[in-house]
């Protein structure tokens, strides 16, 4: 299910004092079954990219190709693209609204227009995916503790089996164990289903961990794409856009200015280990 | 010496209750807490979502009152509602959301705001004002909108609000919750500095286990108790009971860890880069 966006820009407020350039000229191909990352400071147009992505803002000049048709094309069907392309919004639980946690996930593929018999289907399945114990089903959203909330909001969107999930900053506000769960699900979510993923998060840790690819975004603008080694050997330029690089990697720098060989640009805990283990082997520590 | 914060058997109790008004339910979120913070310390409190630190938060700023036991704030009793507004005096806090917390349309009127609040006269009132900017590095941004701003940005202007009320001790309640890397340190470092330069009192509530390893003392806090109390070398040193306990350590306290369990001569509780630099390569 590619996605690409051809010099797309799109401005806020358009003609007035208060017009803001929230994305400025981007073009971006995701291909089928990427994991990305998308991180940038504050303000830098993630959010807004990704309303993009499943036609909930239109760019204000550029166009979004779908599997290689133009969704702003009269004849394509915008809300049928908005159930393929699931979002996560940032704070999630503040969009669930009905008396039951069942409820509430079976709403999306019920207005899906499927059947009641087939809403409940997919929300059940839903539901197991996310690992959302049976016994609070019937409880009422607003119970639910931080995390459950959201993976009950993460359920919802599942339910419509979409091909390609969008979770904005799923895990901010999460203790450190709910953050690893909710990671290592949409991890799973990935592996198991081959769904392109695409996570926007101020984790550098994480998004080294998680993702294949990380967007950059600054001022509106694509700033840097690749793979994670890739993405965090520019440590300079992250610090000036307000970003970091993961704890390790600044560990592995400071060691390689100190005259220790270290190969590569490990980014995760697992690769820093291994390299500090291989160098202990080698005598070097 | 007398404390900032002195709690004994503090309790508090949650009740749910349906319709008609029948209680439904109680939690408590607190459970028969000890703890005492010195003046001028800086204090980290960690633990799980629901664990009870936001509640602990409310009840040092009077914004909740202790349903069993004792909450003293600069020796006055919270639970004493006469003390109520000398409380919130001494003891600011800051939340998580900035967006929900900046009120004024001009930066300088939204900090002004506590102190015209407190009956301050208007001169003392922009006396304070520009400190408090200064002292948050966001002077120049005075006459701005807040909504222009960047989540770092406005996290500073809300600890600017409540600098500007002088208050004894600032409550931070996961203040970089939703900020970027930048944002994060700008929060950390303005805080550090309000406690050296300043002496106040700083109570920092966080999930960001690095934001917590230049605290002078840290509370885990586990459904309402408190479990772990001590230095972050002390806390940190404990990684299994930590990660047991829906926390983690530092990535770096992990990798050192780790590090030393495939056999490497690497101290327990490592906390910093510098440290474990030195440890490898000494
Ligand atoms: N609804 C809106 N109206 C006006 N400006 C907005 C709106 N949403 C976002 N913006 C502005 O657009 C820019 C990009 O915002 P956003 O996409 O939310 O960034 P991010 O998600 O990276 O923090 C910012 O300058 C922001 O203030
Ligand atoms: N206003 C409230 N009414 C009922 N229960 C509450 C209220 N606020 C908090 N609680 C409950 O008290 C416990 C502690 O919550 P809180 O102090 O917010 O935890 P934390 O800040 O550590 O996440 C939780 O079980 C929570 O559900
Ligand atoms: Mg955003
Ligand atoms: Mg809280």
């Amino acid at each position: 299910m590619s996605i690409i966006l051809d010099h797309v820009t799109y401005t806020y407020s358009e003609k007035t004092a208060y017009e803001i350039k929230a994305l400025d000229d981007v073009s971006l191909s995701i291909k089928d079954g990427e994991f990305i990352g998308i991180i940038g400071h504050t303000g830098s147009g993630k959010s807004t990219l990704v309303q993009h992505l499943n036609g909930l803002l239109r760019a204000t000049s550029g166009t979004i190709y779908y599997n290689g048709q133009d969704i702003y094309d009269k004849d394509f069907n915008l809300k049928n693209m908005r159930t393929k392309v699931g979002m996560v919004f940032q704070y999630p639980e503040h969009q669930l609204f009905e008396t039951t946690v069942f409820e509430d996930v079976k709403y999306g593929p019920k207005n899906q227009g499927l059947s009641d018999k087939e809403a409940t289907n997919r929300a059940y399945d839903a539901l197991a995916d996310v690992n959302f114990p049976d016994e609070y089903f019937d409880q009422s959203p607003f119970e639910l503790s931080g995390g459950q909330k959201r993976r009950a909001a993460i359920a919802g969107v599942l339910a419509m089996e979409p091909e390609v999930l969008i979770l904005d900053e799923p895990t901010a506000g999460l203790d450190p164990k709910g953050q690893r769960d909710i990671l290592n699900l949409i991890r799973r979510m990935h592996e198991s289903s081959g769904r392109t993923i695409i996570l926007v998060s101020h984790s550098m840790e994480d998004v080294a961990e998680y993702v294949d690819r990380i967007i950059v975004m600054d001022e509106g603008r694509v700033f840097l794409d690749g793979a994670p080694d890739y993405v965090f050997s520019h440590t300079d330029l992250l610090e000036e856009k307000g970003l970091a690089v993961p704890q390790v990697t600044y560990l592995m720098e400071e060691l390689r200015a100190k005259g220790i060989p270290i190969e590569g640009q490990p980014t995760t805990l697992e690769m820093a280990e291994k390299e500090i283990l291989r160098l202990h082997k080698a005598g070097v520590f | 010496m007398k404390s900032m914060i002195n709690a004994k058997q503090l309790t508090h109790e949650f009740f749910r209750r349906d319709e008609e008004g029948n209680v439904e339910g109680i939690s408590v979120a607190l459970d028969h807490v000890d703890l005492d913070v010195a003046p001028g310390a800086f204090i980290a409190i960690l633990g799980h979502n629901g664990s009870g630190k936001s509640t602990l938060a409310k009840h040092i700023n009077a914004l909740l009152t202790p349903s069993e036991g004792t909450l003293l704030v600069d020796g006055m009793d919270v639970s004493d509602p006469e003390r109520t507004l000398s409380i919130r005096e001494s003891a600011g806090m800051v939340f998580q959301n900035p967006d929900n917390q900046i009120i004024a349309t001009v930066v300088e009127e939204d900090v002004g705001f506590g102190p015209e609040n407190m009956g301050i006269p208007t001169d003392e009132i922009w006396q304070r004002v520009e400190s408090a900017l200064k002292g948050v590095g966001m002077w120049k941004y005075r006459e701005h909108s807040p909504n222009r701003l960047s989540g770092g940005q406005k996290q500073r202007v809300a600890i600017a609000g409540v600098m500007a009320m002088e208050p004894k001790c600032i409550i931070l309640d996961e203040p970089t919750a939703m900020l970027d890397p930048g944002g994060r340190a700008e929060v950390l470092q303005v805080a550090h500095e309000l406690n050296r330069k300043k002496g106040i009192t700083i109570i920092l509530i966080t999930h960001y286990m690095e934001e917590v390893v230049d605290a002078d003392y840290v509370y885990v806090m586990e459904k309402g108790h408190i479990i772990m109390d001590g230095t972050p070398r002390e806390i940190f040193s404990r990684v299994d009971d930590l990660i047991a306990h829906r926390l983690t350590v530092p990535q770096i306290t992990l990798l050192a860890h780790r590090l030393k369990a495939a056999g490497l001569d690497i101290p327990e509780g490592i906390l910093t880069r510098e440290e474990l630099i030195k440890a490898l390569c000494p």
